[in-house]
């Protein structure tokens, strides 16, 4: 008997150590590279969406900046997305819905629980600034059954009507009220060294949250003109600094290139996708508008291997057609946007100021005037351009023409020259319907796919129809969104 | 304790026992009929008992038995015989040969050898002289077109290129999935990764692991092709199992074996092009730009850019033997070196194998077997790709420049075109090298604890690293500033298998085999990837030389722990049933999921046995055979739940990002289920055999990467959804249609057909694209659909059956065909997989001479020749020949509304030119146009001329036998398919995106020549 319970005893320990032995060897399914959720922090996840911002603003223009005609494509591009060829932005889709966006979701969820109102408050107006981005592409888009992970597999989309009228008024409304909140004691929840724009100041935040505020507004205005007063209100409590010192942008490094110096500055000119395009360049080069002004950031934007003149390239053109063989002028690395340290802007002094001048033209012309010339100097000088050479541009009588005399068109032609690659201005261009009146010389690409007219939204990214069926169904890229009927 | 556990394995067994009568010491020796060999290892067994012994070395046997007892004489490959004692002491008997009856013996799991006709699935057998006769130096190539219901693809023919197999259809939804059955090498199973350089497999055609098998080690191959007959291998092997047995010494004198073999390779089928254009632009010439200019004036040489950039290719192959042993030990060893220059100016490969295995017969109980192999591959081979590579700049390069003048005096490239690379140039300037370092090592015990009883353990390594060097120079278009990786990837399995067997006798029919054990599975596979960009210095292939580092770590470990058992019951040597259970746990699952069973059952009846038809000369042999298995397959590593990574320092900033795919915390083994009926029949005293076989699989709870909208916040979804459906219909014959003293004629065909249906999908899920970087055409799995269909943009046509015009192009206002619109929409064009496919091989032999050949039949397969766009928008493919012309496109134009169509023959004149072929919508969105295409062949796969040297020429030397051979591989195809040869899969061997071809190096015709020596 006593023989027997040893016996079962020796065999329930043997058993038990080769369960245990098993069971030891099962659990090994922790990715050792990788951090749990418990591990992350929100100053690592805004260091990263900081990131995905910047890259979806340069996502938005790297083929998009044909649309504002910035550009024409070029060698392999040659007549493709400038001709109007579907397109669908399927980089920044990837950039902003799928990078920026969660991870700000993220971000503003655990700054709440852990009471951090200065995080919570960047989160949000990230959030905002990518949603807006990318509703004036898309128009209709998912976002408030949208980052719930995969409860929510296929998020239903949201009418862009929603998106402004709603969403992104809390979005842009909470950020400024999150960033006005007193900071946290505990320096674990205050922004800090991670913050890629602007090292922790709060206040330079606060003033891009206005400015994003007064950018939202002024997109608005076209639909209901009341909202004119309330961008210029924001206006003038947004960034102020005529230098672009605290303009919202991420600088890239010798280590991290600029994306527009991967994308086009470096390569050889064999191999660029785009070339700036003849509009942007007969602005600046005296044959445009500008009759015979020479704008001095020519050179700081253009490089035509020191030719004597700049010429853009024609838009939807094959090689040889519609003088596109004449072009000369090139993004390199020599350029301001082409070097590999430029910066990607979000949102500048000069874009609030001419934001403040369009806001205000209809009621206060000399404020109006005022801002419309702070924003050209600003741009200059951000661009380095000597301040001889600023004062002789801006005291041309073309420019400086007094307040009495100060067109719309003066204004966004203004601010189509500044903000160049961004493509903000393609939400102006559309805001005014590409209006010759306010664009003069901007005629639609010479092979045009769709037709006759203008583009005027993004086909939805190519992924996104395959993976979600509540994909509006849209014609073609030439029907109007909301915010521009 | 040992005891208790017989006892235990005994329950359900009945002992009989047996009195014995008057018994004497028998003595004989048995000898073959063919020559008058002694044959040793013949068993020699009492009928109705189970008291065996075998023949010695010297075919000498000694057996205790009675007047009346009967002697079973049997041996692999011989007409079994039966003697009755009597009264004699001294039986001798002669054993004649014969290669196909009904002793044939398969190795199936766990290297358990048993008769062909015990087994209730299909299996097939692929011997040693099979696979090395075709002289492919990748075990893989030579079952091309050998085996029913197996698709083997190579991914092209650059030097020691992988390849992929499949076995009836793919059973996994997940793009990334193996779909591969697993590679059981003496029992013990080893990796035929194919280990992939980044996320895209285009750029190098790596080699899968089982290539670094030297061919000439194996004894057979058996392909166990369905779950039934892998269940103990566990979820490895749940898309079947390719089971290798080496070759072993034989008792006897030492034997040695010289083979040595050099090749001649080259490339035989290219794109065609147009010569009457030069380079130019829209008819006027410009030199820097390509073929789009005035016509090619007379004196002026045109080149074509393929037949200047391929050459012949050499792979020389020598392996030496040794192999011998006595009653107790024998051994077998092998080295073996290969060397291949590619097709590619600046491609190699080589693989060195040096293999030791043994047996040792410690005592009448105890056996040991083991055996180290070493082996040492790699090479170089240029980077090709479906946007930039080799082969794309050399689809793109003009015909009136002469691309082997690529240099400059100073040592630059000289190009004429700055936005492709120079051809030659570029393999000479980026290319992956890859070193191997492989030991796989196995030891093997068995105990013979009584005559019914044995216990048998066998472990297991197999151990690689693979140090890969890419180098991409200074100056490439693809790296203006030069880049280079170094990736060293390590590789180490562990395997354990246990098992005890119990075979019994219980009166005169029954057989009862009943197996239990215990097998355990480790695998930790780490790759290190370093990368440098921006190299300081041009020309220094070295990793120190680069300004900015990235290093990355991909560690992926897994643990199996599986029990099993097996019982078979046999009737009669007549009707045999086996029921098999597993269980496995799994470290990769949920600890709530990670037990699993599956069972499996088979039944197989030799129905002539019953009708007594043994000797009946029309059909002498008939067997059914049925199963049903079910086999549970695990996930990858680290699937499960969330994780976030550290991105690469910003300006000293280290970010974190939660990662964009999530795996469900209650994921289930994915399980398939399988059905399998079949047959196998030998009419004319077995000159005539055929077997048929009919297979549904049932996949279900596959684990997929299921794609979710980038809206949800991750882009995949790890979760169990979907069930695809296989159904195979397999056959094989084989025919001996004359035998003669000298001459014998044998064929063999074989021909197969599987069919795949989506029967549903995960939810929310309307359909997973394989592969979108092809634009155009891609591959989209959807319910109802079959896995590897292929969606596109077709013309529209009249689909009005009674229309005078049906079918025909419907043309547009503008004068040309019409792509439907919007883009958003896809419609199915065809499938990636053949309708059927089949081989049909012939040996003739006379004398000393043989001759065989083997063709290759593939019916349908849609294939995406991705690069052709480079043919057509350069204008030098032969399509573009029809330019600056004026035609009218044969079909109708509506002149009615779009609601109610009329249609009228469409008579509207329009140009041909440059820019037609360059936009999308008249001509590249169409697949008619646009690389898509049939990839039907026929394809004479091997042909193989051999002579063995008359041994009254060899009698007084020291040599026993020798022959000398000309192979050639690949020596005709025939196919409808325009470009390369469509075999070479531009994804490579890893990679479930069957269809995509035409940018790797292309598949060549090899020419070998050969010498075989035995002494």
């Amino acid at each position: 008997m006593k023989n027997i319970s040893f016996k079962v005893f020796v065999a329930l320990i043997t058993a038990s150590v080769i369960f245990g032995a098993c069971k030891k060897q099962l659990d090994i399914n922790d990715d050792p590279s990788r951090l749990t959720p418990e591990q992350a922090t929100i100053s690592g996840l805004l260091a990263s969406t900081i990131q995905f911002t910047a890259t979806s603003f340069f996502n938005a223009g790297q083929y998009g900046d044909v649309y504002p005609q910035y550009l024409a494509g070029f060698n392999s591009y040659e007549a493709n997305i400038d001709s109007y060829n579907p397109y669908g932005f399927d980089n920044i889709w990837e950039s902003a819905y799928r990078d920026a966006m969660p991870n700000l979701k993220d971000l503003i969820q655990r700054s709440e629980v852990s009471g951090a109102p200065q995080y919570s408050g960047i989160g949000k107006l990230l959030l905002a600034l990518n949603l807006m981005q990318c509703t004036d592409l898309w128009g209709d888009l998912p976002y408030k059954e949208a980052f719930k992970g995969p409860s929510v597999p296929s998020p239903t989309y949201d009418s862009q009507q929603d998106i402004y009228t709603v969403s992104l008024k809390e979005l842009l409304d909470g950020a400024i009220a999150d960033l006005n909140k007193p900071v946290p004691t505990n320096v674990a929840l205050q922004v800090g060294a991670t913050d890629l724009a602007f090292k922790g100041v709060i206040a330079s935040w606060k003033k891009a949250a206005y400015g994003a505020r007064a950018r939202y507004y002024i997109n608005l205005s076209t639909k209901d003109p009341s909202n004119a007063i309330k961008a210029a209100d924001d206006a003038a409590l947004a960034i102020d600094d005529i230098t672009g010192a605290a303009d919202l942008q991420v600088k890239y490094t010798q280590d991290k290139p600029s994306p527009w110096y991967t994308n086009l500055g470096q390569p050889a000119i064999a191999t660029k996708q785009h070339r700036p395009s003849y509009f942007i360049v007969n602005l600046m080069n005296g044959t445009g508008y500008f009759n015979a002004l020479i704008d001095p950031r020519l050179p700081k934007l253009f490089d035509n291997a020191g030719a004597a003149t700049y010429i853009g390239r024609p838009v939807g053109a094959l090689s040889t057609q519609e003088g596109a063989s004449l072009a000369n002028s090139d993004i390199t690395e020599k350029t301001y946007y082409g070097a590999r340290t430029s910066p990607v802007p979000i949102l500048t002094y000069a874009e609030v100021q001419f934001i403040k001048a369009e806001a205000l033209f209809a009621t206060n012309k000399d404020g109006a005037y005022t801002a419309y010339l702070n924003g050209i100097k600003g741009n200059m000088q951000k661009l380095g351009v000597g301040t001889d050479d600023i004062n002789k541009y801006v005291n041309d009588p073309l420019i400086s023409k007094g307040s009495a005399n100060l067109t719309l068109t003066d204004v966004m032609l203004q601010k189509y020259i500044a903000l160049f690659l961004q493509m903000e201005t393609w939400t102006d261009m559309r805001r005014y319907q590409y209006s010759n009146t306010i664009y003069p010389g901007l005629i639609p690409p010479f092979k045009n796919l769709l037709g006759t007219g203008y583009v005027q939204r993004a086909k939805y990214a190519d992924n996104e129809p395959g993976r979600n069926p509540n994909v509006p169904q849209v014609a073609n890229q030439a029907v109007k969104l909301w915010l521009f009927n | 304790m040992k005891k208790k556990l017989l006892l235990f394995i005994t329950v359900g067994f009945l002992l009989i026992s047996q009195t014995f009568a008057q018994q004497k010491t028998i003595t004989g020796k048995v000898t073959s009929a063919e020559d008058g060999s002694s044959i040793p290892g013949v068993s020699v067994k009492i009928k109705g008992t189970s008291n065996v012994v075998q023949t010695g070395t010297d075919g000498m046997y000694s057996i205790k038995a009675s007047t009346n007892d009967v002697l079973i004489f049997s041996y692999v490959s011989m007409v079994t015989q039966e003697k009755t004692v009597g009264s004699t002491t001294n039986l001798d008997v002669v054993l004649a040969p014969d290669s196909k009856v009904l002793t044939e013996v398969v190795v199936t799991a766990l290297g358990i050898k048993q008769q062909k006709r015990s087994l209730g699935y299909a299996t097939q057998d692929i011997k040693a002289a099979d696979i090395t006769n075709t002289n492919q130096s990748n075990v893989l190539n030579a079952l091309k077109g050998k085996a029913s219901g197996v698709q083997i693809t190579s991914a092209g023919g650059a030097a020691g290129s992988g390849s992929r197999i499949q076995i009836r259809g793919i059973n996994s939804l997940n793009p990334s999935a193996d779909n591969q059955p697993l590679f059981v090498v003496d029992g013990i199973p080893i990796s035929n990764n194919t280990d992939l350089i980044g996320i895209n497999s285009d750029n190098f055609q790596n080699p899968n692991r089982a290539g670094d098998i030297n061919p000439e080690d194996i004894e057979t191959m058996t392909i166990l092709k369905g779950p039934a007959a892998s269940v103990l291998y566990g979820l490895r092997a749940a898309n079947g199992a390719i089971i290798i047995t080496t070759k072993s010494g034989k008792a006897g004198k030492p034997s040695f074996n010289f083979k040595s073999s050099v090749s001649f390779d080259d490339v035989t089928k290219t794109p065609p092009i147009q010569t009457t254009y030069g380079n130019g632009n829209g008819g006027a010439y410009v030199p820097s730009v390509n073929s789009w200019g005035p016509k090619i004036e007379g004196g002026i040489p045109v080149y074509n850019p393929y037949d200047v950039f391929f050459k012949t290719g050499h792979q020389t192959q020598n392996s030496f033997t040794f192999s011998g042993g006595n009653d107790n030990a024998t051994y077998f060893t092998s080295i073996s070196n290969s060397e291949q220059n590619g097709v590619v100016p600046n491609s190699d490969y080589g693989r060195t194998s040096i293999r030791l295995s043994g047996t040792l017969k410690a005592s009448e109980k105890f056996k040991f077997e083991g055996s180290a192999n070493y082996i040492n591959s790699g090479g170089k081979n240029p980077r090709t790709g479906i946007t930039s590579g080799t082969i794309f700049y050399l689809m793109r390069h003009t015909n009136t420049v002469n691309p082997a003048d690529y240099l400059n005096p100073d040592g630059t490239e000289k190009t004429y075109n700055a936005s492709i690379q120079n051809p030659f140039y570029f393999t000479e300037n980026a290319f992956l090298k890859d070193n191997v370092n492989r030991v796989l090592g196995n030891l093997g015990a068995e105990f013979k604890a009584n005559d019914w009883l044995t216990f048998n353990y066998k472990a297991g390594i197999d151990n690689y690293t693979d140090f890969r060097q890419i180098y991409n120079e200074k100056g490439l278009l693809i790296s203006t500033l030069g880049s280079m990786t170094e990736q060293r990837i390590s590789y180490s399995e562990v395997n354990s298998n246990f098992y005890a067997r119990a075979t019994k006798q219980f009166g005169e029919k029954w057989l009862v085999n009943f197996l239990l054990g215990h097998s355990y599975t480790h695998i930790n596979r780490t790759n290190l990837s370093l990368n440098g960009a921006q190299a300081v210095v041009a020309n220094v292939e070295s990793i120190n030389n680069y300004n900015v580092y990235t290093t990355l770590t991909y560690p992926g470990k897994k643990n199996i722990i599986g029990v099993f058992g097996d019982l078979n019951v046999s009737y009669d040597n007549t009707v045999f049933l086996s029921v098999t259970g597993r269980n496995d746990w799994s470290s990769t699952l949920p600890k709530s999921n990670r037990s699993f069973f599956y069972p499996s059952t088979s039944l197989s009846y030799v129905f002539t046995e019953t009708l007594g038809m043994q000797q009946n000369d029309i059909f002498n042999f008939g067997k059914l055979r049925l199963s049903y298995a079910e086999v549970g397959k695990d996930a990858d590593p680290y699937q499960i739940g969330e994780y976030y990574s550290t991105l690469a320092a910003f300006d000293g900033v280290s970010g974190v990002r939660r990662d964009i795919k999530i795996g469900s915390e209650s994921l289930r083994p994915e399980r398939t289920k399988g059905l399998e009926v079949g047959g196998e029949f030998h009419f004319f005293k077995s000159r005539l055999t055929l077997d048929a076989n009919y297979a549904i699989l049932n996949s279900i709870d596959q684990i997929v990467p299921v794609p979710v909208s980038y809206a949800s916040g991750y882009d995949i979804f790890v979760t169990n959804a979907g069930k695809i459906r296989n159904k195979s219909l397999e056959f094989l014959l084989t025919a001996t249609v004359v035998k003669s003293e000298d001459f014998r004629w044998d064929l063999n065909a074989n021909w197969s057909r599987t069919k795949g249906r989506v029967l549903s999908m995960p939810p929310g899920v309307n359909e997973i694209q394989f592969n979108p970087e092809s634009p155009w055409v891609k591959q989209i799995i959807k319910t109802g659909g079959r896995p590897g269909d292929w969606y596109g943009w077709p013309y529209t046509r009249v689909t009005d059956q009674n229309s005078q015009y049906n079918g025909q192009l419907v043309i547009g206002d503008d004068g040309y065909p019409i792509i439907p619109q919007p883009l958003s929409n896809n419609y199915l064009i065809g499938n990636a997989y053949p309708d059927w496919t089949g081989g049909l091989g012939s040996t003739l032999a006379y004398k000393g001479i043989t001759f065989s050949f083997m063709f290759n039949f593939r019916r349908g397969g849609d294939v995406f020749d991705i690069p052709k766009t480079q043919r057509f928008s350069t204008g030098i493919g032969a399509e573009t020949q029809i330019r600056d012309t004026q035609v009218i496109f044969k079909g109708v134009k509506n002149i009615g509304t779009p609601q109610a169509p009329v249609y009228a023959p469409n008579d509207k004149q329009v140009l041909i030119d440059q820019l037609f072929y360059a936009n999308s919508f008249p001509y590249k969105l169409a697949p008619e146009n646009n690389g898509f295409q049939d990839a039907s062949w026929i394809r004479l796969q091997n042909v193989s001329l051999s002579y063995e040297l008359p041994k009254s020429w060899l009698n007084k030397s020291f040599i026993k036998s020798a022959s000398i051979s000309a192979t050639a591989n690949n020596l005709w195809l025939s196919t409808p398919f325009i470009g390369f040869d469509p075999e070479a899969s531009a994804y490579g061997a890893g990679s479930n995106s069957v269809g995509y071809v035409g940018s790797g190096v292309p598949t060549t015709r090899s020419i070998f020549l050969g010498l075989n020596v035995n002494f």
